[in-house]
């Protein structure tokens, strides 16, 4: 009989976790305590295990799905158990978004596998003394710890296996890194995603191919360069032979970023506020800095350089068909929520491929993230005629100095600024990094702008 | 050898009966030409003049308390002033015969006593001796006082007035005062007249004296010792107990190196009242206390009423006593006839006599009938009588004058307090004299034994030797002891059981052959008299080492572990020292009355240093420790661990001397998860959970062995919870009120932000100690602990309870009072 596997409660506060990752597939043989997916809540990341024996006949959310807390999210029965599926969908997924079935008609049998919580009779937080300190090095909120002391004490042990699901640093990255031989990339390959020496990113590009044995060069294919691809092609190659570009990059302290995130997205819906992304945020702070800096919210025509007042912001989006950058125009007025709403309904649109060209275009500074996908700093081509762009690393820690020996890893967000030499020069850019930087670090003021 | 004295069955059975012979009463009769011959003039008069001393500063304090105001003096008297107005004659007669190398110890009502004695001692020392005496007194600091604002027209003169306002500055708690003012009025004393320290428990004095008497006896000093005690304190057991120990035939029989009994007299300064309650009539039995001497020894105890009215009648019998005394054939008991004209106290509304009976004794005032007596007899004039009377109302009133002025007679501040608490000594000998001894160390039959003995318990390959081939727990405390009864000549050591049995767990085996009598010696089963009578030893100048052979006895000697022991170092503002150590051997096996751990008692009471130790290693160097040093030491001794060999210092216990740091527990295991602290056995309980714990449940505990009770250095447990975060504290003492229960708050207090969870005490349950055969209900065992960790601490996976330690129970048992 087909069994639902839920998504486990993570401590009081939890009310969802987002999938990052199914380790398992439909078809899969899973058996209780395997885990099948790597869930994140606001607060950490976890590992989620079956509660469940079987076959997985169904995954109910995609990677990125919004799971509340003791809902199911995977189906386990016999192999080629037919079950027809009646949980509720998220938009905009349409290739796995299952038909509304009217019925259910496999009898899904509520799984009690609830997490256990021994709480105290109050359910009252308790935690000693030392889980408390525990709790503050590790950064780890108690309220979604797992107490195992008595009487539903949270003691160090649970605060200690907590943390080990953040990426701990062995020490001979720290070291590494503190030597800037490299920088840790956000998840190792250690127990427990311990970073090890090994998974350090380099700073330059380092990847040894390994020889293989199969036929030189190997199987090929060849895709016509066409639509979206022939004009980025064209604009790409233009941009770079016409202009003269460098990039420098910067880190910001991203403590307040990941923290303003955190509450937007525990905030209270009405407020629409739970959808603004790390890159809204940066965005936004890129909209207000410009202000100051009308050097680099600029056209470079030739024979003039065009300052514009206000900013109107390029968005680069991966769509299915290429890179597209809609326009958010006036962002140096708009809001954080209404400049993020309109890059997630433009880039939407994009992505649609419904975007009008008048949304694809007039753009004075351009924005492009490669963040999500592990990318630290990079060399963003200049979308001309702009006169700079700004690409978005990811988050990483940083080694920072507490004085003494003493140096603690603070989370960090790179950002790589390609500036074109011919309009703009290395310390007006470095300026208007810095100030970015500053204002990335403390967003919470940008707020109050 | 005591073998030596044999009983014979057939003459101890044959028809006799005790005969009691006669005890004198009243028996003086005055003759003024004997008495001027003896004395001189001067010196019957001067009697008159310490009488109206003694009289008008109980005058004085009176007024000070009923009316706050003494010849226009006004003060505000905070504490006791127990009077003894009427009783004069007694004392100034008891310390005309006197010499400063005798000794009076007294009770809660001797400020006449205190000034008679040390009146009579100036009048017997010369000048040049007074003085050094009064400038080396506390640096000097009462002196100068006098010398400044008290200035006498002689140095005797001057000698009075310190002694008048050294005694009144120590009753109102000045600094300028005898003890700094922390004795106050029933502990007042200055010792270098032979005024010694008096005591607020009734019938204190009983066993101290007697000890006093026994250090110069043991020592060969000078003088005699007198207690002088009330009648009242006569129903009390201590007292009994120092009278018959004062009696023991051994001084006679066995002490062959140092015949005769320690100079003690029992004075009875018999006032007819115990407070409000008669003795005679009422309370006892024994209608005269004379008689009780009789119950004592063949000898009566030499006992005899005197009339206590006539100074001169006192005179002779305490003359004719300290004769006796002297010659060894004491002690003595003196029933001292007398009668307080004032109430026990202030608050005293008399409700106990009647008015007819104080006005008839009043009639019979000693100081106006001996003033009488010598104008009578032509030695003086009621003019001269007059003039005296006129310097003494003069004196006391300067005498109060400067005590009450706060900047001429400051207190001491709170630090003070602290800073004689302990006197921290470092004593190797007490005295430079030779030792005696009956035979070299080396000769000693135990010292060849233990020579032979592994100072180790494992072999090289790390099995344990039998026990015979172990240096043991109990070798330690021989060899600690018989080290320092070389190095020190005043060291002695008694306590039931101690010469040819060698204690009853055979710790001094060989100190028998090793050391005469008079220094090694069985005292009855008297703990009130061994406890009191080493406190008496250790305040004259000598250390003693007397012993409780089982812990559940420490109730025997309460009084004098608690109220006398740990007192007079810090009540005498450092002045006197207290190098007095007291075994003390913690049963099991015997059941409820002799497997009690108390080390809660002696923790809880300021002014002991107490300590515990678990291993042979600890038991030497701590015990060194303890006898050199000039502090009174409760030193607990497990019975469990006796035989017990040394488990943990690889090197072995050192045959030299060394010493165990002060305060500082020792960690005995090394571990990360939980800390173990172990208090006495309970050690190796622990060691057996830490092994358990690891082999079972992959816990690492560290096991540390508090071994000290008091100092104790917080360092080593804090920098352990730091580590770990979690302590369980094991002790054989019951649960409730234990001493752990104290550390462990402390820790909760010092380490809490470290703690992962509450400090637990598992201790013995709070019931009677079980027969032997169920002790294993009652200690804590390796089971007790892990699930104490389990249900308190840190919930071990896969851990089936033994013991129910959770909460409810816990509450319950609580909630049960057991």
């Amino acid at each position: 009989m087909a069994v639902e596997v839920v998504m486990p409660k993570q401590g009081n506060s939890v009310e969802a976790c987002i999938i990052l990752e199914w380790r398992v597939a439909v078809g899969d043989t899973v058996s209780a305590g395997d885990v099948v997916c790597e869930a994140e809540t606001d607060k950490s990341t976890i590992e989620v295990e079956s509660s469940a024996d079987g076959t997985v006949l169904a995954l109910l959310y995609e990677v990125g799905d919004e799971v509340p807390v003791m809902s199911p999210m995977m189906i386990v029965g016999e192999k080629g158990e037919k079950v027809e599926i009646s949980t509720p969908k998220k938009e905009g997924i349409e290739e796995s978004a299952p038909q509304k079935a009217e019925k259910e008609e496999v009898a899904v049998q509520k799984n009690p596998a609830e997490p256990v919580r021994t709480v105290n009779e109050s359910d009252e937080l308790f935690a000693s003394p030392r889980a408390r300190h525990a709790a503050q090095d590790h950064g780890v909120p108690l309220s979604s710890v797992q107490p195992s002391g008595p009487k539903g004490r949270i003691i160090e042990r649970d605060v200690l296996a907590y943390s080990a699901q953040y990426p701990s640093i062995s020490p001979a990255a720290k070291e590494a890194i503190v030597n800037g031989d490299g920088f840790a990339p956000p998840q190792g390959s250690g127990i427990g995603g311990r970073i090890l020496l090994k998974d350090l990113l380099k700073h330059s590009g380092d990847t040894a191919a390994e020889t293989s044995s199969l036929a030189f060069p190997g199987e090929v294919r060849e895709i016509p360069v066409k639509g979206v691809r022939k004009v980025t092609a064209q604009r790409m190659g233009e941009s770079l032979a016409t202009t003269a570009q460098f990039t420098m990059t910067s880190y910001a302290d991203a403590t307040s970023l990941m923290a303003l995130r955190a509450r937007c997205k525990n905030s209270d819906p009405a407020l629409e506020l739970q959808n603004v992304t790390l890159n809204d945020m940066v965005m936004f702070a890129v909209a207000k800095t410009l202000q100051q800096f009308p050097a680099l919210n600029a056209h470079y025509l030739g024979d003039k350089i065009v300052e514009f007042e206000h900013v109107h912001l390029g968005c680069a989006v991966d769509t299915p068909k290429g890179l597209l950058v809609p326009v958010i125009p006036f962002a140096s007025l708009r809001s954080l929520r209404e400049l993020s709403s309109e890059a997630k309904r433009l880039a939407q649109k994009a992505i649609d491929g419904k975007a009008q060209m008048d949304e694809l275009s007039g753009s004075t500074f351009t924005v492009t993230n490669l963040g999500a996908l592990g990318i630290d700093s990079f060399t963003p081509v200049i979308n001309i005629p702009e006169v700079a762009i700004l690409g978005v690393g990811g988050i990483s820690l940083r080694p920072v100095g507490k004085g003494g020996d003493d140096v603690s890893f603070v989370p960090h967000i790179a950002l790589s600024l390609t500036v074109n030499h011919m309009a703009v020069d290395g310390a007006p850019g470095a300026r208007f990094m810095k100030a970015l930087v500053n204002n990335i670090a403390s967003i919470d003021l940008m707020l109050a702008l | 050898m005591a073998k030596k004295i044999s009983f014979d069955p057939k003459q101890i059975r044959e028809k006799e009966v005790v005969d009691l012979g006669e005890i004198p009463v009243n028996q003086y009769v005055s003759d003024i030409k004997k008495e001027l011959k003896r004395y001189g003039k001067d010196r019957l008069i001067k009697v008159y003049y310490d009488m109206v001393v003694i009289r008008e500063f109980e005058t004085m304090l009176d007024s000070i308390k009923k009316e706050g105001v003494y010849q226009g003096i006004s003060y505000n008297h905070k504490g006791p002033a127990h009077l003894s107005a009427g009783q004069e004659s007694a004392a100034v007669g008891q310390a005309m015969n006197l010499d400063p190398e005798d000794y009076i110890f007294g009770s809660h009502r001797s400020h006449g006593e205190i000034l008679a004695k040390c009146l009579s001692a100036i009048d017997k020392m010369d000048d040049e001796k007074i003085e050094t005496i009064m400038k080396e007194f506390m640096n000097g600091e009462t002196y100068k006082v006098v010398k400044e604002n008290f200035d006498g027209d002689s140095i005797k003169d001057l000698a009075q007035n310190f002694i008048i306002y050294g005694t009144l500055a120590e009753i109102y708690a000045k600094s300028t005062g005898f003890s700094k003012g922390l004795g106050g009025s029933m502990h007042t004393f200055f010792a270098p007249f032979g005024s010694m320290p008096n005591n607020a428990i009734v019938g204190g004095s009983g066993t101290i004296a007697f000890g006093s008497a026994l250090y110069k006896k043991v020592n060969r000093k000078k003088g005699i010792v007198i207690a002088n005690i009330g009648d009242g304190s006569l129903a009390r057991g201590p007292v009994w107990e120092a009278m018959n120990m004062s009696t023991m035939d051994q001084y006679k029989t066995l002490w062959e190196d140092n015949k005769g009994a320690p100079p003690y007299m029992i004075n009875v300064f018999d006032n007819l009242y115990a407070m409000g309650g008669q003795p005679v009539g009422e309370t006892s039995g024994f209608g005269m206390a004379a008689r009780l001497g009789a119950g004592v020894n063949p000898q009566n105890m030499h006992s005899e009423r005197v009339d206590g009215f006539n100074p001169l009648a006192v005179a002779d019998a305490t003359a004719r006593k300290k004769e006796i005394l002297l010659k060894g054939e004491g002690p003595v008991l003196m029933d001292t006839l007398t009668y307080r004209f004032s109430g026990h106290s202030p608050s005293d509304a008399m409700t106990y006599r009647t008015k007819e009976e104080l006005e008839a004794f009043k009639a019979q005032d000693p100081i106006h009938a001996y003033g009488k007596y010598l104008v009578d007899n032509k030695v003086t004039t009621e003019e001269e009588l007059e003039k005296m009377q006129q310097k003494v109302l003069g004196k006391l009133k300067t005498a109060l004058s400067i005590t009450v002025d706060e900047k001429l007679s400051p207190m001491v501040d709170g630090d003070f307090i602290e800073s004689v608490m302990f006197s921290n000594g470092n004593a190797p000998a007490l005295d430079d004299r030779e030792v005696e001894l009956l035979e070299k160390l080396e000769d000693n039959a135990r010292v060849k034994q233990i020579s032979r003995r592994s100072r180790y318990a494992f072999d090289e390959n790390g099995k344990e030797l039998s026990a015979s081939r172990q240096y043991q727990y109990r070798d330690a405390v021989f060899e600690a002891m018989a080290y320092r009864f070389v190095q020190d000549p005043t060291m002695i050591a008694y306590g039931e059981d101690h010469r040819d049995w060698g204690g009853a767990f055979a710790c001094y085996r060989g100190l028998t052959e090793l050391l005469p009598y008079h220094r090694f010696f069985n005292s009855p089963i008297s703990e009130s008299a061994i406890v009191g009578s080493g406190v008496g030893y250790a305040l004259s100048g000598g250390r003693a080492v007397v012993e409780l052979m089982y812990c559940d006895f420490l109730g025997c000697a309460g009084d004098e572990v608690f109220n006398q022991m740990p007192k007079w170092q810090s009540m005498s503002a450092g002045v006197l020292k207290m190098p007095l150590v007291l075994r003390v051997s913690v049963g099991n096996k015997y059941g409820a009355q002799h497997s009690q751990e108390w080390t809660s008692m002696v923790a809880s009471v300021p002014g002991l240093k107490a300590m515990y130790p678990a291993t042979p290693y600890d038991v030497k160097g701590m015990l060194n420790g303890a006898l050199r040093g000039t502090d009174p030491v409760v030193f607990f001794e497990s019975q469990k661990l006796y035989g017990i060999g040394e488990q943990f210092v690889k090197e072995g216990v050192p045959e030299g001397y060394y010493e165990i740091p002060e305060g500082e527990p020792v960690k005995r295991v090394d571990g990360k998860d939980v800390t173990l602290i172990a208090l006495g056995p309970s050690l190796y309980t622990c060691m057996k959970a830490q092994k358990r714990l690891k082999e079972e449940y992959g816990l690492e505990a560290e096991v540390i062995d508090l071994r000290w009770i008091n100092p104790l250095k917080y360092d080593l447990l804090i920098e352990s919870i730091k580590k770990t975060g979690k302590t369980v504290l094991v002790t054989d003492s019951s649960e409730r009120g234990s001493y752990l229960q104290t550390v462990a708050a402390n820790l909760s207090r010092l380490a809490f932000d470290y703690l992962d969870a509450p400090p637990v005490v598992i201790g013995s349950r709070n019931w009677i100690t079980p027969p032997a055969e169920m002790e294993e209900y009652y200690f804590p065992q390796v089971d007790s602990i892990i699930d104490a960790i389990h249900q308190q601490v840190l919930p071990i996976a896969n851990r089936k309870i033994v013991r129910n330690l959770s909460d409810g129970e816990f509450t319950r048992q609580l909630e049960s009072g057991v």
